[in-house]
């Protein structure tokens, strides 16, 4: 029961160290398959994808890359119902994104060269 | 609280922040809130709001951020030098206690390997040393059929590489061995001595046996049977049994004695044996009708215990775990695997990380402690139960009859045995 214990404690830092810039990569590529979304509707897509992220850690992460100039948000107010609060991604992030995503590539394709190595 | 009192404890949690980014910020949770209410509308605007981060947590986790990009855009610029670190520290912790429920199978895959590479040390030894004739090797057309007295035999080795092993009881006084090669010579060694027969195949590849069946006497007080990639299928053997295999599948029927099981791909099956511990590094692990305890342990398999006359344990880091009828203690861990416990009649002992956990103890309760990350837990207990129960959740949700808050202990019936449950951001529900 040790190692489970030491690997469950480990396995929880390293994920909690590990997501938040996958989840950068992970709001960037929703954006851009979808043109724009708002909050909610982006949670329940991570989660339908297979990432649960909580308001708590969406909602900062989306203020950040506002403020960081990747997002462009805007207030829309409909005849009925709410504001809601649409996010696209900026021309900077459109490039943010590119290079995200070939980065991961070759950190995955590298992992996969590594494990490949050591069989 | 209502939404009005989460969205003012917000604002003044975001006090540092500037105003109109403040007010902004504010503005979406509203939105979200009411989105929510707009998407969920059999349930209440408190309970809605319940179930969001904290505002504090909330207020960590953007200042946080907010610390981190002022750093790295403008480099020296003084902004709250002091204060930072300790929000950074508190939006660390909020993140270690509310954003957990992110599932990363792959990761947990390569947790997986690694389990398999520090833990699991199967000491497959299948290195039989350079291969060819030897002295002592007997060589059969496809076919080698050895007999051997039962008379002063304590134990037999057997280790092969890919042939399908069978063993089964033999009906005479001696132990039988037949070895089948489909495409040509099949080669072995035999060695006896001191009360040990040991057979072991020679040649891997094209001299390698496809089929093994070996007839044990009733005298016999230890097999071990190793293959590399062959199945392994015993019926009716009563001596202690040790069996290994690299990505074979092991099935086991009506073995009384104890069972040792281990392999690295391959999946167990045992139904109806004495006493059961397996370790697996991704095999699957099911077991029904175990007279004494059962253990399994799988890396990345899932494991389900049936009917277990002593106690049992499951342990797995990204499978699932199941107990199902156990009279003494149950014990279950997982990682990422969901847990689902039933029917124990000893004392229950499960841990969880982002799995959930279920506990049927609707047919009788002796004390549980259950504990998870970000999994919910539900329990049931008898309509009649006396127990302690004491429950506690950083962010989770509680249903639980005359339960109030996020931590807190209730007496049921005459009180007794507890049921402790712990989670950081999962459901906890009890019923009874």
């Amino acid at each position: 029961m040790d190692e489970m214990d030491a690997a469950m404690a480990l396995v929880e830092k390293w994920r909690s160290q590990s997501r938040k810039g996958f989840l950068d990569l992970c709001a960037l590529s929703l954006l851009a398959s979808r043109d724009e979304s708002y909050g909610l509707d982006m949670m329940e897509a991570l989660a339908q994808a297979g990432l649960e992220v909580s308001e708590g850690t969406l909602y900062p992460l989306l203020a950040r890359m506002t403020r960081e100039g990747s997002l462009s948000p805007s207030w829309t107010t409909p005849e009925t119902g709410h504001p809601r609060k649409y996010y696209r991604l900026s021309p900077t992030g459109q490039l943010v994104l590119a290079a995200m995503r070939e980065e991961f590539d070759r950190n995955v394709a590298a992992l996969r060269r590594i494990e490949g190595g050591t069989r | 609280m209502t939404a009005r009192e989460y969205l003012e404890a917000l604002r003044s949690a975001l006090a540092s922040m500037e105003p109109g980014e403040r007010d902004d910020f504010v503005k979406e949770m509203e939105s979200h809130i009411d989105e929510l209410k707009e998407r969920h509308p059999e349930k209440g605007e408190e309970e809605l709001v319940d179930a969001l981060t904290p505002p504090d947590a909330l207020a960590a986790e953007l200042t946080d951020g907010k610390g981190r990009g002022d750093r790295q855009e403008a480099g020296g610029r003084e902004r709250g030098h002091d204060g930072s670190g300790a929000r950074h520290a508190r939006g660390s912790r909020a993140e270690g206690l509310s954003g957990l429920g992110v599932r990363l199978r792959d990761a947990l895959e390569t947790l997986g390997h690694k389990l398999e590479g520090l833990d699991l040390d199967l000491d497959l030894n299948l290195d039989l040393g350079p291969l060819g004739p030897k002295e002592g090797d007997r060589y059969g057309e496809g076919e080698i059929e050895k007999v051997f007295p039962a008379d002063g035999l304590d134990a037999i080795r057997l280790e092969a590489f890919s042939a399908e092993v069978r063993v089964l009881p033999s009906s005479t006084a001696e132990a039988r061995f037949v070895a089948r090669g489909e495409r040509g010579a099949v080669n072995f060694a035999f060695e006896q001595e001191s009360g040990e027969l040991a057979i072991i195949e020679r040649s891997a590849g094209r001299h390698a046996a496809d089929e093994i069946r070996l007839e044990l006497p009733g005298n016999l007080v230890r097999a071990r049977v190793v293959t590399r990639s062959g199945d392994i299928a015993l019926e009716g053997i009563a001596c202690e049994l040790e069996l290994k295999t690299a990505s074979g599948d092991v099935e086991a029927r009506s073995c009384p004695g104890a069972l040792s099981i281990e392999t690295i791909s391959g999946d167990v099956d045992a139904q109806e044996v004495g006493t059961l511990a397996v370790r697996t590094a991704s095999g699957d692990v099911s077991a029904s009708g175990v007279s004494g305890s059962a253990a399994a342990r799988s890396a990345s398999g899932d494991i389900e215990l049936e009917r277990v006359g002593g106690d049992a344990a499951g342990e797995s880091a990204s499978g699932s775990v199941g107990i199902d009828t156990c009279a003494g203690r149950a014990a279950a861990r997982a990682i990422s695997g969901d847990v689902s416990v039933s029917g124990v009649g000893g004392r229950v002992t499960v841990g969880a990380s982002s799995g959930s956990v279920e506990l049927d103890s609707s047919r009788g309760f002796s004390g549980a402690e259950i504990s998870t990350v970000s999994g919910n837990v539900y329990v049931e207990l008898p309509a009649d139960v006396d127990a302690e129960l004491a429950w506690s959740t950083v962010s989770g949700g509680i249903t639980i009859e005359g339960a109030h808050g996020k931590r807190g202990s209730l007496a049921l019936g005459a009180g007794g045995e507890g049921l402790v449950i712990k989670t950081a951001s999962g459901d906890i529900g009890v019923d009874w």
